[in-house]
């Protein structure tokens, strides 16, 4: 008897504390949620701008970007699978499909931020070659990890002003399968991916606040950052 | 004097239980000083953005620290752990303990779902949960997913991201690693919320509570420990590179990974080299 007046006691001591709890947060967000609100409706805004670009681009420029990345894929998994290549070929195979499928410079621009602006047009030259060294020594290091993982294209739509994202999930053969989407520009007429967003993060985006801090950190000068790329 | 107020404190102490009292007095005041922490926002302060999220981070100096400490007590403890259990129970298995954690972990995702006022999002926490522990025995096996009935992953900080709060300061936990105030408040919230715990706790199961827990926070050790191996791998500055990765990934599940409304910051046409004022 005693100890179940015991735990009503202790429990209602801890409700009341949520509910302390509850208020002061309901408190907090009051005016952040007028803030969200506010921005909500400008999201509203920007949402009905993309459906009307999404009637821009055509059906058949979706399906043409599926396609696409379904080829990028079969193209990666061929070289990958394949047991008869060194490890040298791969890297050719994989060089190539980055010259003919991928944006290196945009992305290799869009990656350094705000420091493209600062650097001379020497700078600019060196940082891209070593961006593009850099991307595949990271990726060489682990052709050795696949393991008979495939890709499934599910969706495809516009993206920005002038982009497509293709959706897709990389299935293990056993274990939950991962987001993977596709971003894709038009370039003189054949689609070049400018981004890889895995699970809703975007590799672009990581690189650049890795860089930014690196550049930061070392006192605003690029030339520390390819320091770092150059491996010294 | 002094004795008699110590039998007047110590007699306190046995009739109101009162170091449970105070334990969960000290996680609320934890809880309440993230939460006020999340409001207070200080412009300036190594903000950045990725993908359209803002970065906060005014306790770098210590977060780097705290940081290095983890990568620490990763290598040496966690990381062999992970790699063990890897090594040991094969990935059929490990699919299985992975259902069986997420099924356990329905009556939270269900009451942030509520709370988020995701009618839709509850509904099918309910559908999954009858399934698999019913039909998929104890949620051994994921029937609902082969439905395409998919698992959502809701907690307490994405419901605070819901009702308009925004991170606060990042913060790296010790073991925990990367989080936020808002995030972090989320996390002491959710597990003070979930009825398992309370179930467990009053029925002194605390051991089987607390052994849950540590298996739970093996299998999200071991579902990251590829993503951070590679993380690492491909960037200069992991820290920057972590902290930037855990502010979109958070930004992903608040939208539920929604492919119609998920929005990816502008890149621009970089077609003419200088053409780049556009983008600040």
């Amino acid at each position: 008897m005693t100890i179940t007046n015991k735990k009503t006691k202790n429990m209602s001591y801890k409700a009341r504390l949520f509910l302390l709890a509850t208020a002061t947060t309901c408190l907090f967000s009051l005016p952040h949620a007028q803030a969200a609100s506010i921005k909500a409706s400008g999201l509203n805004t920007q949402i009905a701008s993309t459906s009307i670009t999404q009637i821009a681009v055509e059906a058949h420029d979706l399906e043409k970007a599926q396609k696409f990345v379904n080829n990028v894929a079969a193209e990666g998994i061929g070289f990958l699978s394949d047991s008869t290549l060194t490890q040298d070929q791969r890297i050719t195979e994989f060089k190539k499909l980055l010259q003919n499928s991928f944006d290196m410079k945009t992305i290799g621009i869009f990656t350094l931020g705000k420091y493209w602006r600062q650097a001379t047009p020497e700078q600019k030259k060196e940082y891209l070659s070593l961006f593009e060294k850099m991307i595949i020594d990271v990726y060489a290091s682990r052709f050795g990890e696949y393991s008979g993982e495939e890709l499934v294209v599910t969706n495809a739509r516009a993206e920005g002003k002038r982009d497509i994202l293709v959706n897709s999930e990389v299935q293990a053969q056993n274990g939950q399968a991962i987001k993977v989407d596709w971003r894709l520009r038009d370039r003189k007429g054949s689609f070049k991916v400018i981004d890889v967003i895995v699970e809703g993060v975007s590799m672009s985006v990581t690189q650049r606040s890795d860089f930014s801090s690196v550049i930061q950190r070392g006192g605003g000068n690029i030339e520390v950052l390819l320091k770092h790329l150059r491996g010294e | 004097m002094f004795t008699n107020k110590a039998k007047v404190m110590t007699s306190f102490l046995t009739t109101t239980n009162i170091y449970s009292s105070l334990k969960n007095m000290t996680v609320m005041c934890i809880t309440l000083f993230a939460l006020a922490a999340c409001s207070t926002t200080q412009p300036n302060v190594s903000t950045m953005h990725s993908n359209g999220v803002e970065i906060n981070d005014p306790y770098e100096d210590m977060n780097r620290k705290v940081f290095e400490f983890n990568k620490g007590v990763d290598a040496a403890f966690i990381n062999p752990i992970v790699r063990g259990y890897q090594y040991t129970v094969p990935d059929t298995a490990r699919d299985k303990v992975d259902n069986v954690l997420r099924n356990l972990n329905s009556p939270t995702v269900f009451i942030n779902q509520l709370l988020q006022g995701d009618i839709e999002g509850a509904g099918t926490v309910l559908v999954r949960a009858t399934i698999n522990t019913i039909l998929g025995i104890g949620g051994i096996f994921d029937l609902a997913a082969y439905e395409g009935i998919e698992y959502e992953q809701e907690d307490f900080g994405q419901t605070l991201g819901v009702w308009g709060i925004d991170h606060g300061p990042y913060l790296v936990v010790p073991i925990i690693g990367p989080s936020s105030a808002r995030d972090y408040a989320g996390f002491f919230i959710d597990s003070y919320m979930d009825p398992l715990r309370w179930y467990m706790f009053n029925t002194d199961r605390e051991a089987g509570y607390f052994g849950l827990t540590g298996a739970k926070y093996i299998s999200l050790r071991s579902s990251l420990i590829d993503v951070l191996e590679s993380l690492e791998n491909s960037s200069i500055d992991y820290y920057a590179a972590t902290r930037s990765a855990y502010y979109q990934r958070r930004a992903a599940l608040l939208i539920d990974q929604d492919p119609e409304t998920t929005g990816y910051e502008e890149i621009p046409d970089y077609d003419d080299f200088e053409d780049y004022d556009h983008y600040k």
